[in-house]
């Protein structure tokens, strides 16, 4: 818990540095598109880590929360025509609320472990199936249209806007992370992942804690959500409301390292763009190679290095700080 | 000398089971008390009741006049009861430091502070050169004195002790019953509640007894009054830990 | 007329019933022995429909005759799998179960759609499109044979559970494992059987569900998460409380799903769900 070092920052700055000039050297569409995408998983990731690798609350019905943000947006903006900041504010409000009922439901009357992730995943069931039959709202299964009027009407190209955007949350989700990691919440949280009821036997409100990292995860949630809906400017409920999305967050921040501020991160900048590429090159009749392999890799990953990949990296790279 | 605990008519029952049945007693300032009583007689159970980490079906637990029985375990701690397991529990996979920093973050203002603290009694306990090692790993003494130096990085008015001495060598033993009554004779600790097994070291250390036995309080008194008491005797019957 | 629907929807609840029965069963078995919950399950439901989809179109064997040939296939499949993948995932804490449940997911899936193509694929069997008529109730005689095979394999399981050494064995390490052990059951194999048998089962699930339902790469989850309900509803690893809980969930999918309709209907069911594992975790009749 103390700090390891400081050479993963370095390595972030270095990303941020070549990741900010980008957009600039006007790279190929889809160049773009998959670190755009990447960004966003790296966040959606960071935050699930937060509740889900600090707190040890595994989650596996996080697309709820993407969705809230998500549709709350798109319909704010598509059906009722209001202004973005509602439709965000709506979202963020929504996904703690729901997360409040949930967790106070779960944590306060033992529903923890495999039965805390049977629940979530039950949560984004619920709303996948509510979307589905609320047709005149939501569009359904066919999906639903978010028009950003304020992304049009920027000088740059909205597409290198998000970028910017997406990039800007990242960074902000991690060092948040990391803030997290090394604060008194960082360690109350790992006491509560180790073991409950020694963390009560010291002091620690167990409830208070569990549903504070599940409401700020959740919260970054559905503004990964938000952002989802504007980049892509449609979704649907196979997209955003998921359990496929739901496993790949939680799988890449585990197979990353979710007890780090920086494990979920590598997952998935590590990942996606291997599934992106490997999609794009193959396609066609090869088209369910990425998800094979990356499914092979869990089974792997899971085995060889259960605190994820950044302990293969720390080995190398990072020296123990003295203490005194 | 006052009292700081009272507890009065607790009953606890799992399922058909009495583990307590209408148990009255008290911890006073200053003193070091002893539980004692043969395997499944209900010490642990007391301790959990009055730690907050089972509610009692009947009675109720007095800190210092104030009615504490409902609380939850945290904000026993938040008074400043603070206990230790019987099959120790420190936080596995954090290292000895990790763990004391834990306990301490609870009343220390800063991480600063916390550490400082952290490092004060590790030194206290001895514990310094084990400081970065991963506690699942460590011996069975030296996780003993873990849990004690996380409890006291809470700065505790009340220490409940549940067989500290379990598993420890005769060495450790004395080395751990001279560090309890240090922190009695030091005022670091107002009272202490000690449960054991071990009652030859009990009765050393323990200006009060008080036995459970099958849930019921049988005798209470001073060590010599509690070992020559017939039913005691009785209770510890072919025990032989009497002798 | 409201109650000759209500009729035909509790007639067609029943019958849904006996195909979520087996699969559930299948899962409360391996979650009973290795307290785990075999996230793949559905898969293994979908490579048996393949297998049956496959013997049909390449040798012209019924569905439902080929069955002791797919549940052949999926013991060996299902031992396979435990051996290397599902029996040192005991040993490891919960995150990595987590993960390598979802890699193997993943990894059936799309080794699914590489080999068979997206494609949705069904089997017309004669007989099974046939409906009976009595008086006011329609019953589709597919769906009665699924429902009468999945209950008489509901009804062998027990047997083979109750009066077998090797059920004796199953049963005794699923109460208490390590008083098995000591007992002399070597308890490793008891679970590689346990799992090869629950994959077997979805053998039995296949064939009856094939002349009723397409089979696509992705459907397993769903059936997953169904049995993961109903076990829950009717207590982890019990084996009556699996039964119940199938009736419940099948009569509640198909009454709700005719009167409004089946996402609401599925909705409810998982609020339920959580409402269950919060109130009563130990289910209707306990673990």
């Amino acid at each position: 818990m103390e700090k390891k070092g400081t050479s993963p920052l370095i390595f972030l700055f270095i990303a941020i540095l070549i990741a900010s000039i980008i957009p600039i050297l006007s790279p190929p569409y889809y160049v773009l598109h998959i670190v755009t995408v990447s960004l966003l998983f790296a966040y959606l990731c960071t935050s699930w880590a937060l509740v889900g690798g600090y707190a040890g609350q595994v989650s596996l019905g996080h697309s709820a929360f993407v969705g809230i943000g998500a549709y709350l947006t798109a319909i704010i903006l598509y059906r009722f025509k209001l202004s973005l900041l509602l439709g965000v504010s709506l979202g963020i409000l929504t996904a703690i609320g729901i997360a409040l009922v949930l967790g106070y439901a779960c944590f306060k009357f033992g529903v923890r472990g495999p039965y805390f992730t049977f629940s979530t995943m039950a949560l984004a069931e619920i709303l996948y199936m509510l979307v589905i039959s609320r047709r005149e709202i939501t569009g359904g299964a066919l999906g639903i249209v978010v028009p950003v009027e304020a992304l049009r009407k920027l000088p740059i190209n909205p597409k290198i806007a998000c970028y910017y955007i997406i990039l800007f949350m990242f960074l902000a989700v991690v060092f948040l992370a990391r803030k997290i990691q090394y604060s008194k919440l960082g360690y109350y949280l790992v006491a509560i992942r180790e073991d409950e009821e020694a963390a009560e036997a010291c002091g620690i409100n167990v409830l208070k804690y569990k549903l504070l990292a599940l409401c700020l995860s959740s919260a970054l949630t559905a503004l990964g959500g938000v952002f989802y809906a504007i980049y892509y400017g449609y979704i649907t409920p196979d997209g955003v409301l998921s359990l496929s999305l739901s496993f790949q967050i939680a799988t890449t921040s585990l197979v990353g390292g979710a007890k780090i501020w920086f494990g979920p991160a590598l997952g998935a900048l590590l990942v996606i763009p291997f599934t992106e590429i490997t999609r794009s090159l193959l396609g066609g009749t090869f088209i369910g190679v990425p998800l094979l392999l990356y499914g092979i890799l869990l089974v792997i990953v899971a085995r060889v290095a259960p605190n994820g990949i950044y302990e293969i990296f720390s080995k190398y790279f990072v020296k123990e700080e003295e203490r005194g | 000398m006052k009292e700081i605990i009272r507890v009065v008519n607790i009953t606890k029952k799992f399922g058909g089971l009495k583990a307590l049945n209408n148990v009255t007693t008290v911890l006073r300032r200053g003193e070091i008390l002893g539980l004692i009583g043969p395997n499944g007689s209900g010490k642990t159970t007391l301790i959990n009741v009055i730690s907050g980490f089972y509610k009692p079906d009947a009675g109720k637990v007095f800190f210092n006049g104030e009615d504490i029985t409902k609380l939850p375990p945290h904000k026993k701690v938040e008074k400043g009861i603070v206990r230790t397991f019987q099959l120790t529990k420190p936080f596995s996979n954090l290292s000895v430091f990790d763990n004391v920093m834990i306990g301490a973050l609870f009343k220390a203002k800063d991480l600063l502070k916390a550490r400082k603290k952290t490092i004060e009694i590790l030194k206290e306990l001895k514990l310094e050169k084990y400081s970065n090692m991963i506690s699942k790993e460590l011996p069975t003494g030296i996780k003993k004195r873990l849990e004690i130096a996380r409890a006291l990085a809470m700065e505790p008015k009340v220490l409940l002790l549940d067989e500290a001495l379990a598993g420890l060598t005769s060495a450790e033993i004395d080395e751990m019953l001279s560090l309890i009554r240090s922190l009695r004779d030091e005022k670091r600790v107002h009272s202490i509640l000690i449960v054991e097994h071990v009652i030859k070291a009990v009765m050393k250390i323990a200006d009060r007894i008080i036995v459970l036995s099958s849930g019921e309080l049988i005798a209470e008194g001073s060590p010599k009054e509690v070992a020559n008491n017939s039913l005691v005797r009785e209770v510890y019957l072919g025990k032989g830990e009497f002798v | 007329m409201s109650s000759t629907i209500l009729l035909q929807a509790i007639i067609n609840g029943l019958l849904l019933a006996g195909i979520y029965m087996i699969v559930s069963l299948g899962l409360n078995l391996i979650y009973g022995v290795m307290r785990i919950v075999n996230y793949s399950q559905g898969e293994l439901l979908m490579f048996g429909m393949y297998f049956s989809y496959w013997l049909f179109v390449l040798t012209g064997i019924n569905t439902y005759l080929s069955i002791p040939i797919v549940c052949g296939i999926l013991f060996i499949l299902g031992a396979l799998l435990h051996m290397y993948i599902v029996e040192p995932l005991l040993k490891l804490p919960y995150q990595s179960q987590v993960v390598t449940f979802v890699g193997l997911i993943y990894s059936l899936q799309y080794t699914a759609l590489l080999l068979w193509s997206p494609n949705y694929r069904n089997v017309i069997i004669e007989f099974a499109s046939k409906s009976i008529r009595l008086s006011v109730i329609t019953i589709p005689l597919g769906r009665l044979l699924a429902a009468l095979i999945s209950f008489f394999s509901a009804l062998f399981l027990y047997i083979f559970l109750k009066k077998t050494t090797l059920g004796l064995f199953i049963r005794a390490t699923s109460q208490d494992p390590v008083a098995a052990l000591m007992l002399g059951i070597d308890i490793k194999k008891v679970r590689i059987l346990t799992f090869a048998i629950g994959s077997a089962l979805m053998g039995i699930g296949a064939g009856i569900m094939l002349p009723l339902y397409y089979v696509y790469p992705f459907i397993g989850t769903y059936y997953t998460i169904i049995a993961l309900i109903i076990i829950t509803l009717g207590g982890l690893g019990n084996f009556l409380g699996t039964i119940i809980g199938s009736i419940i969930i099948g009569l509640v999918e198909a009454v709700f799903g005719t009167f409004i309709n089946v996402e609401i209907a599925l909705a409810i069911a998982f609020l339920v769900f959580i409402f269950l594992l919060i109130v009563r975790p130990t289910g209707i009749l306990g673990e």
